[in-house]
């Protein structure tokens, strides 16, 4: 569980270095909220489909 | 009459400056006794008054005060110029002055200059250069001119072969036999030593290219000739050049640099440590050469880095700039949170992981280069005195850059990125010129490269840091406003590393180029269509790596990055095996084809597993290099490379940190350095090869390419178990999970099976 944690930090790498937070968790903590965002509403639509 | 200034060089018994010049009959020494070099020294007024009489008591030739700027950009002031009666002791009066000053109170400048960059600067000259020559030496040709004659160069290539007793040659063995281009010289160790020096001296090459000369073939003909009481010189003049080899640290390596043997109005190329040589051949050499003033001979052992530091200095001093010796120029405090805004590098868009269709790839051509001519970035225009309130700020960091003068590094780069261009032009029209073209071109975009990299070394003359921020600056708002023009025109951003995009859409390609041009005033251009590009995880990880992709383009070539086919420690076993799959992907249009293709590439695998294990495999395929990171007894660890070290050393040789071991392997569980590996040089061709390991490297190798698509190491294990079991033709121990302890045991041997 926590390395799939750790693979949604790294997706965001990039873009975390990008935004320059002054405290990286900062970048961590956002990217993986902004996945398990993405998975929910994926979730959502399927669940709307059935 | 007429000719080319080859070599340049201070002979400092005779305290003159010799020159060599190639005409169209032959060739020509002058000697100038005229020449002696300058520095110059800054203090306030009284103190330098002070210093001039003191001076007096030394042995100089001239004291001189002059007006002249002592950094970029500022008003002159007086300086004191000392003239050095002895070449030599420029150097040591340098360091008396500097210590008189405890250090601080004296500036100097002008100190640790190459002597033939002085001496060209004075005389307006360049090598390579056409020049005219009769009462004085004057140039008649310029540095940026694109058509210029060449020289009429006679080559040669010296070749020699050891007798080695040890596989290895070393100073010990005698010389077996000499091969200078087509003539084989053997016989006596001391008739062939006298015979290559008169045969050297009947052709009178004007280059001699050596593989490894450097390393060791020079040094070694010289201690044979000791050894056997003979003068030997391959030079036009007896005396050499030399300097010392070492080992050095760089961007998280250990690289040697063997020490160099230059010769006297001769070229000697070492073609196998030329870094330059190598990426751009003798006539990218020739126009750098022409560009920074430094010869021919001497740039082949220089870095790109070194060539760019060179032309700076260069138009520093035409522009009556002095440079100053041991440069202090401390980082100006930043807060946390600046360092964090500033010290960044390029922008990057995370790959999209797979493969895609139709991908159109565009690149900015020298981005930070142009960027610097662009936004005007040097040490003296990034937040200068002259222009607080200027209107053109960095981006994100907010610097001010100088409104009022252009920089000595746009000044310094604007022709050079101009000229590339041309080169890259014209080596689309012209067909018979094409190489030379492509080899100038080659070496300029070196030089590009390296210029960035110098502005954030704090050592470098006009290194500042400031420069380096400003630019990775503008380079992430140039890629952030290029990926919203492509997004505004439909496109689709797969894939962005610093000045590179790739795009996926419909839209129209070339009409974006022109407007991102337009926007940010450095051109866009088309790398290539792609019919499919492929993105591969990192090793590690299954997140998208940056630099590893192939990808087919429309052309029918192929681009191929970070993939072990690109890595120089591969055997050319798994670079065969990778050029293999790739050539049946090549036959692919796109996504769909590609998928239905990959039995056909697993076959490919499959083919060089068993003739590994039939130990059909030609033992030269597997040879593994390596780089040497540490001497041998400061290794911990136990490991192949640790093993080929000791065999080495057994057998009395010692291998420099940075210097590479070439070996195959024997048996990976072993734990006797002879039984484990087997150095490449020691090699007789009857070893027997651990064929379990490098099977596992052939399956790393395919996971390497087929990993996005479902054949990872563990599957591809799985596979070729199942496949054994099916055929029963390969005895399943050979496709279990690696397992050392049981290799110990009972090795696998492939003779054995036979």
């Amino acid at each position: 569980m926590f390395d799939e944690m750790m693979k949604k930090a790294r997706m965001h790498a990039s873009a975390s270095t990008y935004a320059a937070f002054l405290d990286p968790l900062e970048g961590f903590v956002l990217s993986i909220l902004l996945e398990q965002e993405k998975s929910l509403r994926a979730l959502k639509e399927k669940n709307e489909e059935r | 009459m007429k000719g080319w200034i080859i070599d340049c060089y201070p002979d400092y018994e005779h305290d003159c400056t010799v020159i060599w010049i190639k005409t169209n009959k032959g060739i020509e020494r002058l000697v100038d006794r005229c020449f002696f070099p300058k520095f110059y020294v800054w203090a306030p007024e009284e103190r330098l008054m002070n210093l001039a009489d003191d001076l007096t008591m030394f042995d100089v030739k001239e004291l001189i005060l002059e007006k002249k700027k002592i950094w970029l950009g500022e008003e002159k002031k007086l300086t004191l110029g000392v003239t050095v009666n002895k070449y030599g002791s420029l150097n040591q009066l340098a360091r008396m002055v500097s210590r008189w000053g405890d250090y601080k109170d004296y500036s100097l400048f002008n100190v640790d200059m190459r002597f033939e960059q002085r001496y060209f600067l004075a005389y307006d000259l360049f090598p390579m250069g056409l020049a005219e020559f009769g009462k004085e030496l004057r140039s008649i040709d310029s540095p940026y001119r694109l058509e210029y004659p060449i020289p009429n160069l006679r080559a040669s290539n010296l070749r020699v072969d050891v007798k080695a007793r040890n596989g290895i040659p070393t100073f010990d063995d005698p010389i077996g036999s000499v091969h200078l281009d087509k003539t084989t010289i053997d016989g006596p160790e001391e008739s062939i030593l006298t015979d290559l020096d008169s045969i050297v001296r009947k052709i009178d090459p004007d280059v001699i290219y050596t593989c490894d000369g450097d390393g060791f073939y020079m040094h070694y003909l010289a201690k044979r000739a000791e050894r056997n009481g003979l003068r030997f010189d391959l030079g036009r003049e007896s005396g050499g050049r030399f300097s010392k080899g070492k080992s050095y640290f760089t961007y998280g390596r250990i690289l040697y640099k063997p020490p160099a043997h230059k010769l006297r109005g001769r070229i000697h190329i070492d073609t196998s440590s030329s870094f330059m040589f190598t990426e751009s051949g003798i006539y990218g050499l020739i126009d750098l050469s022409r560009l920074c003033g430094i010869p021919v001979q001497d740039l082949s052992r220089l870095s790109p880095g070194s060539a760019i530091s060179a032309m700076q200095v260069n138009e520093a001093l035409r522009t009556g700039h002095l440079v100053l010796w041991k440069k202090n120029l401390p980082e100006r405090f930043k807060t946390a949170r600046e360092l964090i805004v500033c010290d960044r590098g390029g922008f990057i868009y995370e790959p999209g992981l797979g493969i895609h269709d139709a991908i159109v790839e565009v690149d900015f051509t020298s981005l930070y280069p142009s960027i610097m001519v662009r936004y005007n970035i040097s040490p003296e225009t990034v937040m200068c005195d002259c222009c607080p309130d200027s209107s053109r700020i960095v981006p994100e960091i907010g610097y001010r850059i100088c409104e009022k003068r252009i920089g000595l590094i746009p000044r310094v780069l604007d022709p050079i990125i101009k000229r590339r261009l041309v080169f890259k032009r014209l080596m689309k029209g012209d067909s018979r010129r094409r190489e030379i073209y492509e080899q100038r071109s080659k070496i300029l975009k070196w030089v590009l490269v390296t210029c960035f990299g110098y502005t954030g070394y704090r050592n470098a003359r006009f290194g500042r840091i400031e420069c380096h921020e400003s630019i990775t600056a503008y380079g992430r708002e140039i890629l952030l406003r290029t990926s919203e023009i492509a997004e505004r025109r439909g496109f689709r951003i797969i894939h962005g590393i610093v000045d590179s995009v790739w795009l996926e859409g419909d839209a129209d390609p070339t009409g974006f180029c022109k407007e991102v041009t337009e926007a940010t005033g450095i051109p866009l251009q088309i790398e290539g269509k792609y019919k499919w590009i492929v993105f591969l995880p990192t090793i590690t990880t299954d997140v998208g790596a940056l630099n590893r992709y192939y990808g087919l383009f429309d052309t029918g070539e192929m681009k191929v990055r970070g993939i072990a086919l690109r890595k120089s420690d591969t055997p050319s076993l798994i670079r065969d095996l990778q050029t293999d799959m790739l050539k049946v992907l090549c036959k692919t249009e796109n996504s769909e084809e590609f998928e239905r293709t990959i039995p056909s590439v697993l076959e490919v695998t499959d083919r060089y597993v068993r003739d590994l294990f039939d130990g059909k495999t030609p033992l030269e395929k597997l040879v593994i290099t390596k780089r040497v990171s540490k001497e041998l007894n400061d290794y911990r660890q136990w490991n192949d490379s640790v093993a080929a070290l000791k065999q080495l050393s057994h057998k009395g040789f010692d291998i420099q940190p940075g210097d590479v071991v070439e070996y195959v392997i024997c048996d990976a569980s072993s734990h006797s350095a002879s039984e484990r590996v087997r150095v490449a040089q020691f090699l007789r061709g009857d070893e027997n090869y651990d064929a379990d390991k490098y099977i596992e490297q052939v399956l790393r190798a395919t996971a390497d390419l087929l990993s996005p698509f479902g054949w990872d190491f563990g599957a591809l294990q799985d596979r070729m178990r199942s496949k054994a079991a099916e055929s029963r033709q390969l005895p399943a121990r050979a496709h279990r999970p690696f397992n050392r302890r049981e290799m110990r045991e009972a090795p696998v041997r492939v003779q054995q099976r036979r």
